[in-house]
C-alpha cells in the first residue's frame, strides 16, 4: 500500500511512546526522589530515490540527490537529573542529597541498588532501612538507648545518649556516576548500574563532587507538570497530525477503488 | 488505449514521492533538529515518439536542500542541552566516520566519556576529533561552543577547565543537503567541511531546537496534493471512456 500511510503510522507509534512517558512523569508527580524522564525521537533512515549527479537527459544532471524519509522513531529514553526541591519533614531519618549522588540500598539478592529516595526507618533491630525494609549501606545500627539522631551534612550519624553524651556511630557514604543518564530504572525508586552508566564512585558527602544531606527532609519529584502539560497537548496535536495524515491517504485510495 | 491516461499515471507515480516527503514531514513534527527540505518541483519530460507531441510526463526534481529555518526554542535546563542559533550547524562524525552536519544539539557523555548526541553521533571539537570528558567532571557550554568542565573534588576556588570547542559552522551561504542518515552536508560533497559564511557561529546554551515543520503549512500541502491525486485519477477514468465511447463507435452493425 501507499508508504506514506506507513510513514504517518511511525508518528503515531512515536508519540504513543512519548505520551507513555508523560503520563509516567505526571503519575510520579509526588513520588520521593523521582527524576523524570525525556523521550529522544530521532528520523529514521531516509531512501535515496535519485542520486545527485545522475543523468536526467542527455546533457542534463540532477543538481542534488532526491531522499525519502520514513519516519520517525523513539531511540530512547533519557533520565534528567535536576535537582527536585527539598520538602521539610522533621523527621530525623529523613535525609535528602543537595548535589550528586546516590543513597546504596543492600537488596535481598546481595546486589546494590541506588536511589535518591532518603526516607529511612528503623526496622526492628534497629537498622536504618528504606520504605521496603532493605538495608541502608553502609550499614548503620542506631542502639535503643539513643534519645536523638544526628546525621551531618557529610555524612557522620551521631546519636544522644541518655546516660554519657554524644556518640558518633558511623558515617554515611554516597555513590556518584560518570553518567548518571545511564543508570537502569527498576522501579521502587531504585536505579542499577549498567556498563554505560561506570562504576559508582563511593564518596564522603560533600566531598569529591558528591551532594551534601540534609538531616530532616526529603528530595520530591523533579517533574513539572507545566512542562509535562505542554508535552502533552504537543504529543496529542502531533497524534491527531498523523492520523490525519493517514485518514487523507486512506482517502485517496478510497476514491481510486470508486473511480477507477 | 488512450495516452492521456499514461500522463495521467506519471504524474500519480511521482505524487506518490511528493506525498511520501509530507508525511515524514508530519511524521517528525516533535523530533528535536529536524529540518524540512525545500518543496519538490515539478519538470516536464517530453516523451519522444510516434504521434503528436503532446506528451509531456511529469517528473519531480527534488530539491533536498535542507531549510535551515530555525524551529522553536524550548528551555530545558540541562547542561548539555544546546541549540543552534540563525544558520549554525554542528559538526558530528556519521556511523562511518565521515563527517556530517546535524541541529540536534541535545548532547550526553558517553560510557567512553565521549561527547556525542541522542543520535549517537559522536560530535566532533574544533580540531576534528571526538571530545573526551574527564570522568566526574560537570561540564557546560558556552554560546561559542567553548566545553568547559568544572572539577568539583579540588580545594579551593574551583576555576573551570576549557576541554574542546565544538566544531560548529555558519552554514547561511553554503547550501546543506540531507545524507541517508538524517544528517546534513554540503550539496554534492559528501563528508566536507561547510564553508563559514559572514556570520559567527553560535549556539543557545540549556535549549533545545524543535522541529521547524510547520503542521498547518504541510497539512494544506497534504490536502493540495490529495485533491491533485483526485484530479489525476478522474484523468485515468476520463480517458477511459473517452476510449469506451470510441470502441462504441466504432462498432459495425
Amino acid at each position: 500500500m501507499d508508504a506514506s500511510m506507513w510513514v504517518a503510522k511511525t508518528g503515531l507509534d512515536a508519540q504513543q511512546t512519548r505520551m507513555n512517558v508523560i503520563s509516567n512523569n505526571l503519575a510520579n508527580v509526588n513520588t520521593t526522589g523521582f527524576k523524570r524522564d525525556r523521550a529522544v525521537f530521532e528520523d529514521m533512515l531516509y531512501q535515496n530515490i535519485r542520486q545527485a549527479g545522475g543523468q536526467t537527459g542527455a546533457n542534463a544532471q540532477a543538481p542534488t540527490g532526491m531522499m525519502l524519509g520514513t519516519g520517525v522513531r523513539v531511540v530512547a529514553t533519557e533520565k534528567l537529573h535536576a535537582q527536585g526541591s527539598l520538602i521539610n519533614t522533621q523527621n530525623p531519618l529523613d535525609m535528602a542529597i543537595a548535589g550528586e549522588g546516590y543513597f546504596q540500598i543492600a537488596k535481598a539478592d546481595g546486589t546494590i541498588a541506588y536511589t535518591r529516595d532518603g526516607g529511612f526507618k528503623l526496622s526492628a533491630t534497629g537498622q536504618v532501612v528504606n520504605s521496603s525494609g532493605a538495608l541502608l549501606q553502609p550499614a548503620i545500627t542506631i542502639p535503643n538507648t539513643a534519645s536523638s539522631v544526628t546525621i551531618g551534612r557529610d555524612g557522620t550519624v551521631s546519636i544522644e545518649l541518655a546516660v554519657g553524651g554524644a556518640q558518633v556511630i558511623g558515617q554515611l557514604q554516597l555513590a556518584r556516576f560518570v553518567n548518571p543518564s545511564g543508570l537502569q530504572s527498576m522501579g521502587q525508586n531504585q536505579l542499577k548500574e549498567t556498563p554505560a552508566s561506570g562504576a559508582p564512585q563511593v564518596l564522603q558527602p560533600g566531598l569529591n563532587g558528591a551532594g551534601t544531606l540534609m538531616q530532616g527532609s526529603l528530595e520530591a519529584s523533579n517533574v513539572n507538570v507545566v512542562e509535562e502539560m505542554v508535552n502533552m497537548i504537543e504529543t496529542q496535536r502531533a497524534y491527531e497530525i498523523n492520523s490525519k495524515a493517514i485518514s487523507a491517504v486512506d482517502g485517496m485510495l478510497r476514491f481510486l477503488n470508486n473511480n477507477m | 488505449m488512450d495516452r492521456l491516461a499514461f500522463n495521467a499515471a506519471a504524474a500519480i507515480n511521482e505524487q506518490r514521492l511528493t506525498r511520501q516527503i509530507t508525511t515524514n514531514e508530519l511524521a517528525n513534527v516533535t523530533t528535536v533538529g529536524f529540518k524540512r527540505s525545500y518543496e519538490v518541483a515539478m519538470q516536464a519530460i517530453k516523451v519522444e515518439g510516434p504521434g503528436f507531441t503532446s506528451r509531456l510526463q511529469p517528473q519531480s526534481i527534488s530539491a533536498d536542500v535542507v531549510k535551515l529555518v530555525s524551529g522553536p526554542i524550548m528551555a530545558t535546563g540541562r547542561d548539555l542541552d544546546v541549540s543552534m542559533n540563525d544558520s549554525t550547524v554542528l559538526g558530528v562524525s556519521a556511523s562511518n566516520g565521515e563527517l556530517a552536519f546535524t541541529r540536534r544539539g541535545d548532547l550526553r557523555v558517553n560510557t567512553a566519556g565521549v561527547l556525542e548526541n541522542s543520535a549517537r553521533h559522536v560530535v566532533r571539537g574544533e580540531g576534528g576529533g571526538a571530545i573526551t570528558i574527564p570522568p566526574g567532571l560537570d561540564v557546560s557550554i558556552n554560546a561559542d561552543g567553548s566545553v568547559y568542565a568544572i572539577d568539583r573534588a579540588q580545594a579551593g576556588v574551583v576555576q573551570p577547565v576549557l576541554i574542546d570547542r565544538l566544531l560548529m559552522r555558519d552554514a547561511s551561504t553554503t547550501p546543506l543537503e540531507r545524507r541517508e542518515d538524517g544528517l546534513f552536508g554540503p550539496v554534492g560533497k559528501r563528508g566536507a567541511d561547510v564553508v563559514n559564511g559572514p556570520a559567527l557561529p553560535s549556539l543557545t546554551a540549556r535549549a533545545l531546537e524543535g522541529s521547524n515543520v510547520n503542521a498547518m503549512e504541510v497539512m494544506v500541502k497534504l490536502m493540495d496534493q490529495s485533491r491533485s491525486f483526485e484530479h489525476q485519477v478522474r484523468n485515468v477514468k476520463e480517458s477511459k471512456t473517452i476510449d469506451e465511447s470510441g470502441a462504441t463507435m466504432m462498432k459495425l452493425g
